[in-house]
């Protein structure tokens, strides 16, 4: 039995929610696996991204979602049992973790104990489906870390920062000239794209309150922080003018890189939350 | 362990609501009994589904007040590329005959159970959301005379977000002797059918959120007064549950401003999961139900919030908090045609659940109101689980049944089925639902154990308890 009573009231805390301590998650990154990365870089025909988090001292990533959809000829690629860590041998799956280094081998084969958990994917996020969707053109999940961690535990990861999520996309039949090269895709958020940028994943909630790409802590509140984000690639006759929005792009994020910051009711953009790596490197 | 927690309020009230709502508060524990009084005998758990190895979960009910033996249940099957299941009891729940697999034309992919039926007609529908290309939404009509559901109709169309979705049923809008059948979903849309939910007659969609009205509207329950008024109760995701309405007369047929019934205390993310204010893991909705006194039309709304939360040090610092969710009521003045916009006008709400020994929970509560006005409540609740709100996965809960026979002030409840373990699978619907006539009432919910349960655990069953009335 859980020891409220036993307690004693050691603490009287007077009024509001604001006067509690609470944990949460505190930033987001959406980032394109290269050469530059760990574990990059990715093998040709695909695109491999990883959404990631950064989490309060005093809490521990409690759940993840992602909502998100194929475009133009693109699909994505899961391992033997879709979207559960792969093992070593296989990371360029579309797959969830608990929060880890990005090529941390608990990411992809963990112990499964309360320090290097795994995770279970009960059912989806967005549509709120009872059954989690695994599909060439869709994923659509809502996840968490198995053993779930406790908080007299003193295993249990407070305050791990980690990459939750790779989305990985084989490219390998997007029909668009210079699709085949990993190094033309890009991160926007959707309908944010520069002009004569195609998607090839969309990661977007259908309720403009929620993300395509969130997760959770202890006290999850009524908006869940997360991203909107997409991965996009140039058409070939943007030319141009593509290579000057994407700078232009590029002096906008550095101009708000300020580090990762509370969403708040507010929907925040890939743009605002994300590092400069997660543009593109 | 009689220790008295110390607890603090969530949320400061509004001074003018403190008074009503502590006096209330007390008076609602004070009355609710351990255990339901005469008039009415309670039956013994009993299985409703056929299915074997198969998870349920998320359930749907209806009876016809004309002839309360009949009632449908209805619950997800909770596996991919599964269906809805559905069981009809035509012998007052002594024997229920699942029809999932007997319904022509229910799609596959189909999950978000619902049921209604028209107080006037007896007529029962289930339906839900089916995905697909296209996806869309689907009803069928029980066919009393040939002991089967008529082939399912679908209104394809709405996708992605068009879940939740409910049905309500009653007359057409200053029309009593009709019978109109709607069909609410998503964030807040509508549409109907005068023509018993028949495919092709589905209306264009409207927006159940009046123009300019910048509000969430999620999980929208229609609900049907005794002259056709239409009601649509919805959250709007932070603390408001709203009153959406058409009287008879309005022309076009488009909704009022929406009325606030209550200010939550709390709120969270309908997506949530493992969210600590609940025992175990799952998502649970923060969504209020709605129910319409048949005849005189009073409105009562039931919603779960979270009602004080209790925290201490632990040796290792920070601050843990208990957090204690309740089932919380407030019905409308008798006259719903005179409601004028005016929070006030809905009583303060107040708790209807038994003392608990806080910080135990309640929640996924459904209310019911049948044709002689006595009120139905269903809602999980974990008392005497020894668990709270917990970081631990497996939830252990059990079912509870609720009623009052005098308008909502004196509440009476009674435990359903022993406590059972969810075994950490993760979801566990986002509602309960009930069936309710003045004779029979049939509260539907999901266990993991009970009698007549041919499914290992973690595999959850439904099951009902038959509630039957003196007449």
């Amino acid at each position: 039995m859980r020891n409220w009573i036993e307690a004693s009231c050691v603490a009287l805390v007077l009024s509001a929610i604001v006067s509690f301590t609470r944990g949460e998650i505190t930033g987001f990154s959406v980032d394109i696996l290269d050469v530059s990365d760990p574990g990059g870089p990715a093998p040709a025909g695909l695109v491999v991204v990883d959404f990631s988090i950064e989490v309060s001292a005093d809490d521990w990533f409690v759940a993840g979602f992602v909502t998100g959809v194929t475009a133009n000829g693109a699909v994505l690629r899961y391992g033997a049992t879709p979207f559960l860590p792969p093992g070593i041998a296989n990371p360029y799956v579309t797959f969830g973790s608990a929060a880890y280094g990005r090529n941390d081998a608990a990411r992809f084969a963990p112990s499964g104990t309360v320090a290097e958990q795994s995770i279970f994917a009960p059912t989806g996020y967005d549509p709120a489906t009872p059954f989690p969707q695994f599909e060439s053109g869709l994923v659509n999940v809502a996840f968490g870390p198995t053993p779930p961690g406790d908080r007299n535990n003193p295993d249990t990861p407070f305050g791990r920062d980690g990459s939750i999520v790779r989305i990985a996309v084989d490219i390998s039949s997007v029909p668009i000239p210079g699709a085949d090269n990993v190094v033309n895709y890009h991160i926007f958020e959707p309908g944010h794209e520069p002009a004569g940028f195609l998607p090839v994943f969309i990661s977007r909630a259908s309720r403009t309150s929620h993300f395509g790409s969130a997760a959770q802590g202890l006290f999850p509140p009524a908006i869940l922080p997360g991203l909107n984000w997409g991965v996009y690639v140039p058409e070939p006759s943007a030319g141009l003018l593509v290579l000057l929005a994407v700078a232009a792009f590029r002096q906008h994020v550095q101009a708000e890189r300020k580090g990762p910051s509370v969403p708040g009711n507010k929907p925040k953009t890939a743009s605002s939350d994300r590092t400069a790596r997660g543009v593109d490197s | 362990m009689t220790a008295l927690p110390c607890f603090t309020a969530l949320r400061r009230w509004q001074p003018r609501f403190l008074v009503g709502r502590i006096g209330r508060l007390a008076s609602a524990i004070g009355l609710a009994l351990s255990s339901v009084s005469s008039g009415q005998t309670i039956g013994s758990q009993q299985r409703v589904d056929a299915g074997t190895m198969v998870r349920c979960t998320e359930t749907a009910a209806a009876c016809a007040p004309t002839n309360p033996n009949t009632a449908v249940a209805a619950w997800n099957y909770d596996t991919p590329g599964s269906t809805i299941g559905v069981a009809v009891t035509t012998n007052g729940g002594v024997n229920w005959a699942e029809h999932t697999t007997l319904i022509s034309g229910l799609p596959a992919g189909a999950f978000d159970p619902t049921a209604a039926s028209d107080v006037r007609t007896g007529e029962l529908w289930v339906g839900g959301y089916y995905q697909g290309s296209p996806s869309g939404l689907w009803v069928a009509r029980w066919n009393a005379a040939a002991n089967s559901f008529f082939p399912a109709d679908l209104y394809p169309g709405p996708t992605g977000i068009a879940h939740p979705v409910m049905l309500g049923a009653g007359p057409q809008p200053g029309l009593p002797n009709t019978t109109r059948l709607y069909f609410a979903y998503g964030d807040g849309w509508l549409t109907y059918s005068d023509n018993l939910g028949a495919a092709g007659t589905w209306q264009p969609p409207i927006h159940v959120i009046y123009p300019g009205q910048n509000l969430g509207a999620h999980g929208p329950l229609p609900r049907v007064g005794p002259n056709g008024e239409l009601y649509v109760v919805t959250w709007d995701e932070q603390l408001g549950i709203w009153l959406n309405r058409i009287l008879p007369g309005s022309t076009p047929f488009q909704f009022e401003p929406p009325i606030l019934i209550t200010q939550r205390l709390d709120t969270w993310s309908w997506a949530a999961f493992h969210n600590q204010r609940f025992p175990g893991w799952y998502r649970v909705p923060a969504r209020a139900f709605l129910a319409v006194h048949p005849t005189n039309g009073t409105l009562y709304c039931v919603y779960f919030d979270t009602t004080r939360r209790i925290c201490h040090v632990p040796p290792e610092g920070g601050t843990v908090c208990n957090y204690d969710v309740d089932v919380w009521f407030t019905k409308s003045p008798a006259e719903p045609g005179q409601v004028p916009g005016d929070p006030n006008t809905w009583t303060p709400p107040k708790i209807i659940n038994g003392p608990d020994n806080v910080p135990y929970d309640q929640f996924f509560s459904w209310i019911e109101c049948d044709t002689a006005g006595k009120l139905h409540v269903l809602y999980y609740d974990n008392r005497g689980s020894g668990q709270y709100d917990d970081w631990q996965g497996a939830a252990n809960i059990s079912a509870y049944y609720a009623y009052s026979a005098d308008d909502g002030t004196i509440w009476h409840e009674q435990q359903l089925c022993p406590l059972w373990n969810d075994y950490f699978q993760g979801f566990n619907g986002d509602y309960l639902g009930m069936a309710a006539s003045s004779t029979r009432v049939y509260p539907v919910y999901m266990a993991t154990t009970g009698p007549g349960g041919t499914q290992p655990p973690p595999n959850q069953d439904i099951y009902t308890n038959v509630i039957v009335w003196q007449p």
